[in-house]
């Protein structure tokens, strides 16, 4: 379907400021960002008639009764952070299939100012093995979690502190010429990269991404308007045994390195055709992880793109220029979404990519599921 | 460094740990075994991934292995876990080499810990009344 000549598009986008702290709560953060997404996309809040919310936080129950909605649509889709993505595919065979016209995507989060990581609900795949086999050993967040498959990669292909580094400081760089960017006005230098206390060997604080206070929205429409953003492919997909990392094997093996494979062959293009990669940056070596499995860089070679700037504006292929999860937002993915619209519509002034006419987008959540998508601008 | 007695019990009745927990108490490591493919599997499932079977018997293996990989966990997130830093390892149990089993990683200076090295598996009893026992796994005597 994602490969024939009619396209769903990206109508709107919305979002609140990004802070660390917002005295407002979620639900107030959400309603927010869903009418600026439904302003952007032209359309009013009521002709919203599909709805896909972020399990576990605002419900899509809180957005129909406050703009009063009449909802012909409405689905969950439960992979954590790769649901951003995942979701662009779900809404575009609803709005294709005229199940609804347009369908809202949105997160409201109050991720820094809420409870710690580790005192939160689990929505985790295979919570009887994260009691009996991983929490019994101190092992219950995601940074420690993510943090053996850093630690393998290092031993097998080997892995400078420095490559990590230039991650977080890419990002922060980029977040430097965002303001609505929760670490803008603070740099980041390798000095203070490397001196940042561990949270989980090799991760230390630089690492991971941020905790975020704030919400963003999307709309999908079947809609080919002079703005509006074509969701040229989508993927989702998941590693071997999903529920479970500890014995999976190939143990590197993630669901993006199916996805982004579907949307390459489904598009007839390469990672070398895309002028800028949105990748879904929960911790440093996640984004390496990724870029290596969906073709950006072969295995164990994504250090050589990341040296020299290669992944920042104006490098070989820019990375969260809006700054990522690590420096904008934690937006569960979607905050790479609305980035990818943005540039692609050539609104982010200083932080332009030049001419971006093709952007990837990653989405990442629970033991490894990964999802995938190509955005297409006017000029595709 | 660990404070035993405060680490979370999980639910002990659950059917598909107690033969792995009963075997842990008389200090046996029990992994679970296809009846019809002999296919050593972990963690415990219902079905073989190998072969579709749901036959399976639970079988005791040696507690030693190498280092498959591992964290140093350097702030503090789980009851029982206040004492930075301590290791967390994935272990690749010698005689069943497609098992894995996750455990502490004890008795090593955490910045000599490497990849590859030989452990082998010791229990200790945890939990507020000793309900259960883990697996901790220490550098092998004649280790590499
Ligand atoms: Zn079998």
């Amino acid at each position: 379907m994602f490969g024939g000549v009619n396209k769903a598009c990206v109508t709107g986008v919305g979002n609140t400021e990004y802070r660390r702290k917002i005295d407002r709560p979620a639900d107030v953060l959400a309603v927010e960002a869903v009418l600026a997404a439904a302003a952007d996309a032209g359309i009013e809040p009521g002709e919203i008639d599909g709805i896909i919310p972020y399990p576990g936080h605002v419900g899509d129950d809180v957005i129909q009764a406050e703009l009063s909605l009449s909802i012909r649509f409405r689905a969950t889709i439960d992979m954590g952070g790769c649901g951003a993505v995942s979701g662009l595919g779900l809404a575009s065979m609803a709005v294709l299939s005229g199940a609804a016209r347009h369908v809202l995507l949105f997160r409201g989060l109050k991720g820094s100012s809420g409870a710690r990581k580790a005192d939160r609900p689990s929505f985790l795949p295979g919570q009887p093995f994260r009691r009996h086999l991983e929490y019994v050993y101190g092992m219950n967040t995601p940074a420690q979690r993510y943090a053996v498959l850093c630690q393998r990669y290092r031993h097998e292909y080997g892995l400078d502190r420095r490559t990590l580094g230039e991650i977080a400081i890419a990002a922060r760089a980029h977040a430097n010429l965002n303001p609505n960017a929760q670490m803008h006005g603070r740099e980041l230098t390798m000095e203070e990269y490397l001196a940042g206390r561990l949270i989980a060997d090799p991760y230390t604080l630089y690492d991971c991404c941020l905790e975020t206070d704030g919400a963003s929205a999307i709309i999908v429409s079947a809609r080919n308007g002079a703005r509006d953003i074509r969701i040229l492919s989508v993927a989702e997909a998941q590693g071997v045994s999903p529920d479970d990392t500890s014995n999976r094997e190939p143990f590197m093996d993630i669901g993006l390195t199916y996805a982004a494979n579907r949307v390459w062959n489904d598009l007839g293009m390469g990672p070398e055709d895309m002028d800028a990669a949105m990748i879904y940056d929960c911790f440093t070596f996640e984004l390496l992880h990724q870029l290596e499995e969906a073709g950006f860089a072969g295995h164990g070679k994504a250090a050589a793109l990341i040296a020299d700037g290669g992944i920042r504006l104006g490098g070989k292929l820019p990375v969260n220029p809006h700054g990522g999860m690590l420096s904008e937002a934690h937006q569960a993915g979607l905050n790479h979404v609305v980035e990818a619209v943005r540039q692609l519509r050539g609104e982010c002034g200083v932080r332009q990519v030049e001419n971006a006419r093709l952007i990837a987008v990653s989405g990442w959540g629970q033991l490894g599921d990964g999802s995938f998508a190509v955005l297409g601008g006017r000029n595709v | 460094m660990f404070e035993l007695d405060q680490i979370q019990v999980p639910d002990l009745t659950d059917p598909n740990f107690i033969p792995f927990w009963e075997g842990t108490r008389e200090h046996q490591l029990r992994i679970q075994k296809c009846c019809d493919c002999q296919m050593h599997r972990w963690p415990p499932r219902i079905t073989c991934r190998s072969c579709h079977s749901t036959e399976v018997e639970w079988v005791s293996v040696e507690p030693k292995g190498t280092l498959f990989t591992y964290t140093i966990v350097g702030r503090p997130t789980a009851k029982g876990f206040s004492s930075v830093p301590y290791t967390v390892g994935f272990v690749t149990l010698d005689a069943v080499s497609n098992v894995r089993i996750i455990g502490n990683v004890v008795d090593v200076d955490p910045s000599v810990i490497r990849i590859g090295m030989a452990l082998e598996g010791h229990f200790v009893t945890a939990g507020p009344n000793g309900e259960m026992t883990l697996i901790h796994w220490s550098p092998a005597e004649n280790g590499a």
